[in-house]
């Protein structure tokens, strides 16, 4: 069965699987907090981005490798993230979930008086 | 241009050693790139502030969960064994015991924070802020019991010198001198949760460096 995962959890996977920007392609922290930051159109912790990201690691969601980091960051090193098949899997879980979840219904949606 | 030196060098503490070159370099990044050119220098350290707030914030929510609910547990049972044995005083051996022993699960808690990270200082600062939020609520419903049980436990024997010090105070009401005196000792013993967890953090977070790889 595949891991049920939250909204802010899936934008972190889908920032790796499918970045809108040349900065979010490289994966790495900063790239994937910019990327989920357009995603969700609101300002997010960088903070929320690395919990999300270690615990999906910690999951085997997504795995990381380390490279050589640039003189604006003070040559410290980028970590970058790739997401596994497992959390390929998880995504389309959640996408089919959330399509049954809204099947049938028309949306602008009307309230009940 | 360098984001606030002081907040850089909590952050590098705050972090594992596996994430303390690259999440540090991402936000110096993130800082140079993109918020100090658009915000400006002030907003731009007043952002770089934040997310050091927020990653600290995410450490200390599981210890001070922990300790709050080390704390409930604690008051929930003086409470209850309040209303069993309202007159019996605190013995100290008893009190020695539940001490022991509180300072015993601190550790195990800080150890079990420390764990992942390997690092002595985030089992210190685990146990300390255990260690406070446990007295802390504990505190609290040392407070409560004193509001809902003062006309009973008055008769106790270690209430006799509170007694004394409320005719000199001039208070109109022993419940509201009571809990007067309860607050006013709340910095106290918060400083006694902070270096009791603190001291029990070390013990633990040496447990968590020195466990086999």
């Amino acid at each position: 069965m595949a891991e049920h995962l939250g909204v802010f959890e899936q934008a972190v996977l889908l920032a790796l699987v499918h970045p809108r920007t040349a900065l979010g392609r490289q994966g790495y922290g900063r790239a994937i907090l910019n990327e989920v930051q357009q995603r969700l159109d609101r300002e997010v912790a960088a903070g929320a981005v690395y919990a999300t990201l270690d615990r999906l690691e910690r999951k085997g969601l997504v795995s990381s490798h380390l490279a050589a980091g640039t003189s604006v960051r003070g040559g410290r090193p980028k970590r970058h993230y790739t997401v596994e098949p497992k959390g390929l899997r998880a995504l389309h879980a959640s996408r089919r979930a959330t399509d049954r979840l809204w099947a049938g219904v028309r949306l602008p949606l009307k309230g009940v008086s | 241009m360098n984001p606030p030196r002081a907040s850089e060098w909590w952050l590098r503490l705050l972090l594992a050693d596996r994430d303390r070159e690259t999440v540090s370099g991402d936000l110096l990044e993130e800082y140079r790139e993109a918020v100090l050119p658009a915000r400006g220098e002030r907003a731009a350290r007043r952002w770089y502030r934040r997310q050091v707030l927020g990653i600290a914030w995410r450490s200390a929510r599981t210890p001070l969960a922990l300790g709050a609910l080390c704390g409930a547990a604690l008051g929930a049972w003086i409470l209850v064994d309040t209303v069993r044995q309202p007159l019996s005083d605190d013995d100290a051996l008893g009190i020695v015991v539940a001490f022991a022993a509180m300072l015993a699960v601190w550790a195990a808690m800080a150890a079990a924070v420390a764990w992942p990270t390997r690092r002595l200082g985030h089992g210190v600062a685990a146990g300390l802020l255990v260690g406070a939020a446990t007295l802390l609520v504990l505190h609290v419903a040392a407070i409560a019991r004193v509001v809902m049980f003062v006309d009973t436990i008055r008769a106790r024997d270690d209430w006799q010198n509170l007694l004394v010090r409320y005719h000199r105070s001039g208070f109109a009401t022993l419940r509201a001198y009571a809990v007067y005196e309860y607050v006013r000792q709340t910095p106290l013993i918060l400083a006694i949760g902070a270096v009791g967890g603190a001291l029990s953090g070390a013990v633990g977070g040496l447990v968590a460096r020195l466990r086999p790889r």
